[in-house]
């Protein structure tokens, strides 16, 4: 307690280069901490849009369907499917989803786009697309259809028309289907309002000869950041010729970026990191010249070599947690009105690409144990190396020249 | 002068007085600097690579459609295309060349599937401007405008399961509206960059296309100039020698790239002022304790008759040799990183992700004289503040004080 003590008044000592060192631990943990924050709480909001907007957190699929999608790779049986994955307790819903490339047409003019087959039912549970319609109803109807917006006006096309959608079965001779658009949906993002048409499955399932297939059963689970928990449970319910694949495959653009991000920062932080470390690894050298009399003094008093050091290790200590507490104070101030009320993407002037880059329409930054230690831990590493290489000289120097020793 | 050289003299040597803390506060600042110049380049190289493959991939910097074309992509919103015109409005630019044609959607068909696409008709001869002169090609490329044979990228090919040399079908609306289906042979494969880019567009010849559409319209227009960024007073002369025409800049035509292309800029004096913030601590707490340790020293300056101006100018030039001294030791650092990461990082692993961002797979780093001209103003400007305060101090205090210190 006494060491504690000492060390704690010889940081007063000098109080202006205690507060300075502190505060770059601060600025340190402040900076740290607010970027980390802002990534922890705009990956998973990230993920979930644009897993809402299509491939969900998990699929089943056949084993070949994602290299080379065509009609005759879909997993047969899908309903009894969906009622055995419901019944695990990690998943929050399922919905199997047939999909093909079909030429759309409606008079003379033709669009070729991407036609889902969905359970009306139970599709919302899985996709937003269903909020999205602007203009007349989601399908309630078992011969209607949901077109993007850009492909409605493209085609000439509104609510109440017939379209005629033209593809080919699995046997690969023409099969067509003549649904009533019911909906027109807008997404923002321009593949989807431009190439996308959405049906009952049943209906196309009939014209394709799908029977009950599907070529995507799609999950959603409780913890999409952590995949690898509920794919363990998934597995034995999967298909012997069908594969599970997590988001990560379903939407390889969306993790990379997640990962590339992660790592850019974590250059601008340990960058960020190194100059404070080296600045405070200065001072202490700084202030071990200018004690060396006191330590000569110390030792000539019979105090040993290592418990001198014992009390600069404590000092440190004591200033890292001087430094952490105001970076904590800081970044507590700056975080908490973010997280209650968010960052718009209106205010950074990214609205109008959200629909596109798959992201939310406000971040909230989130704080986790990560968010909490990375950076206190690494600045309080690096000030006890520094200490260290301080202290090189405590033990370098004679008794004699220490008590010598003229600045 | 002769003072200049005393002041100049005496700061190295007390540099040097102090070698060990200087060192250390050498390397620190030696990083920052380093680290703040090798970022800037690789964001800069970023920056240029969206730009250029922008431009490069059929944007131009300059385009042009009709009106409501963007919404509705269709040879009924084209343009009756007027050559003279065109070299009329670009006259006295630094046009690298221009390129007319028609883009719009298409529905292929091989003998086993069916896919959609974007087919555009080219003149070969005007597009040494943009990628598809570029393309590594299997088979042959297309032989002028009147070549009615097809090129389709190598990813669209296997999703088709059809090859070189044989027929497809495409479906597509004529300039009435009226769906029309047009046989084409594959004269090529191509490979791009991108493999979005490969399943989404398929080549032809423009003026073989305008006759299958019976039709003498294109879509639209393309100018690639030959500097790397549109002036705008280049574009606005585009765009008043065509007012009934919408006349986008390569910004507009790709707000997500430049809406990007505009946060780097700002992303740069962020970096560069958490690094100098950062820095700032360590420099201050050194300058001071370097101050106050010779107040003494410096009370005999005065005593002697050494005027305070030369004493601040002491401390000053001192701060600002060391921090000059990190900033060649700096720069010379990141030179070197530059020139290791000279033929670019390999982002391959992150292919779709960089896609996204507009960016290509090979990242490489772009060094702007003005970027590194910033960070040494700004550091040699910070050195200079952070000692004047502390060296103003130390002289204002009576000199048989200081000697008493």
């Amino acid at each position: 307690m006494l060491s504690v003590t000492v060390a704690w008044r010889n940081l007063w000592r000098n109080r202006r280069r205690t507060l300075l060192t502190a505060g770059a631990v601060g600025f340190a943990v402040l900076l740290v901490q607010l970027g980390m924050s802002f990534q922890a709480g705009s990956y998973e909001p990230m993920v979930e849009v644009s897993t809402r907007f299509s491939s969900g957190h998990m699929q089943i699929q056949r084993d070949d369907y994602s290299d080379d999608p065509r009609v005759e790779r879909f997993v047969s049986d899908s309903t009894k499917l969906r009622g055995e994955l419901l019944a695990l307790p990690a998943i929050n819903a399922v919905s199997s989803r047939t999909e093909t490339f079909g030429l759309v047409t409606k008079d003379e003019r033709s669009y070729g786009a991407l036609v889902v087959g969905v359970d009306p039912l139970v599709d919302p549970s899985t996709s937003h697309l269903s909020e999205q319609v602007s203009r007349g109803t989601y399908l309630e109807d078992p011969n209607s259809a949901i077109i993007g917006s850009a492909l409605a006006r493209n085609l000439r096309v509104d609510v109440g028309d017939e379209i005629v959608i033209l593809c080919s079965d699995v046997d690969g001779s023409v099969a067509f289907v003549a649904p009533t658009v019911s909906g027109v949906f807008e997404t923002g993002n321009d593949t989807l309002d431009r190439s996308l048409v959405q049906v009952p499955r049943e209906l196309i399932n009939d014209a394709l000869m799908l029977g009950d297939g599907a070529h995507r059963v799609v999950i959603m689970v409780d913890q999409p950041m952590l995949p690898d928990r509920s794919q363990g449970t998934i597995a034995p319910l999967v298909p012997p010729t069908a594969s599970l694949l997590d988001w990560r495959e379903l939407m390889p653009e969306i993790s990379q970026s997640i990962r590339l991000d992660k790592i850019s920062n974590g250059i601008v932080y340990g960058t960020l990191t190194v100059i404070v470390v080296l600045s405070i690894a200065n001072t202490f050298v700084m202030t071990m010249f200018e004690r060396t009399r006191e330590f000569g003094m110390l030792r000539a008093v019979g105090m040993r070599n290592s418990s001198i050091f014992g009390m600069f290790l404590t000092e440190t200590f004591l200033m890292w947690l001087l430094g952490v507490a105001i970076g904590y104070g800081l970044s507590t101030c700056a975080l908490f009105p973010l997280i209650n009320f968010g960052v718009g993407m209106d205010s950074m002037g990214m609205d109008q690409f959200a629909g596109l880059l798959f992201l939310p329409d406000r971040i909230y930054p989130a704080v986790d144990l990560k968010v909490i230690l990375v950076a206190p831990i690494s600045i309080g590493i690096g000030m006890v190396l520094s200490t260290m290489l301080a202290s090189i000289r405590l033990y370098r120097l004679s008794l004699v020249d220490a008590l010598r020793y003229q600045e | 002068m002769n003072n200049f050289k005393l002041v100049l003299n005496l700061s190295l040597r007390n540099l040097w007085r102090q070698r060990r803390r200087n060192s250390i506060l050498l390397v620190a600042i030696t990083v920052a600097i380093g680290g703040v110049i090798v970022l800037n380049s690789l964001i800069r190289g970023m920056q240029v690579q969206m730009v250029d493959s922008v431009v490069e991939n059929l944007s131009g910097h300059i385009k042009m459609h009709a009106p409501n074309y963007r919404d509705d992509p269709s040879m009924e919103r084209g343009f009756v295309l007027d050559p003279r015109g065109v070299e009329r409005a670009i006259e006295g630019l630094p046009v690298l060349g221009w390129a007319a044609r028609i883009s719009i959607p298409a529905v292929i068909m091989s003998e086993r599937e069916t896919r959609g696409a974007t087919l555009i008709g080219v003149d070969p001869d005007q597009e040494h401007i943009s990628i598809i002169s570029r393309f590594e090609l299997e088979g042959e490329s297309l032989k002028s405008a009147s070549d009615s044979r097809i090129l389709v990228g190598r990813a669209l090919v296997e999703e088709l399961r059809t090859k070189l040399g044989r027929r497809i079908v495409i479906t597509t609306l004529d300039s009435n509206g009226m769906s029309k289906e047009i046989g084409f042979r594959i004269a090529g494969v191509y490979d791009a960059e991108s493999e979005s880019f490969e399943k989404s567009l398929v080549f032809s010849g423009r003026n073989a296309l305008q006759e299958l559409l019976g039709s003498s319209k294109v879509t639209e227009v393309s100018i690639r100039l030959k500097t790397r960024y549109a002036q705008k007073e280049d574009f606005e002369q585009v765009r008043d020698s065509f007012l009934e025409l919408d006349v986008l800049d390569w910004q507009q035509a790709n707000p997500i790239v430049a809406f990007m292309y505009n946060t780097v800029n700002l992303v740069i004096y962020i970096w560069l002022g958490i690094v100098l913030g950062a820095l700032v601590f360590g420099l201050v707490n050194t300058l001071i304790t370097a101050v106050l340790e010779r107040i003494r020293e410096f009370g005999l300056f005065r005593a002697v008759g050494m005027r305070p101006r030369i004493i601040i100018a002491q401390v000053v030039s001192e701060s600002v040799c060391l921090m000059l001294l990190g900033i060649v030791f700096g720069v010379t650092g990141s030179l070197l990183i530059f020139a290791w990461l000279h033929n670019g990082i390999d982002l391959s692993a992150f292919a779709s992700g960089v896609e996204m961002m507009g960016m290509s797979s090979q990242m490489k780093p772009a060094l702007v004289a003005h970027d590194v001209l910033v960070v040494v103003l700004v550091s040699v400007v910070l050195a200079v503040v952070a000692s004047f305060y502390p060296a103003r101090r130390a002289v204002r205090m009576n000199p048989l004080d200081a000697l008493r210190h």
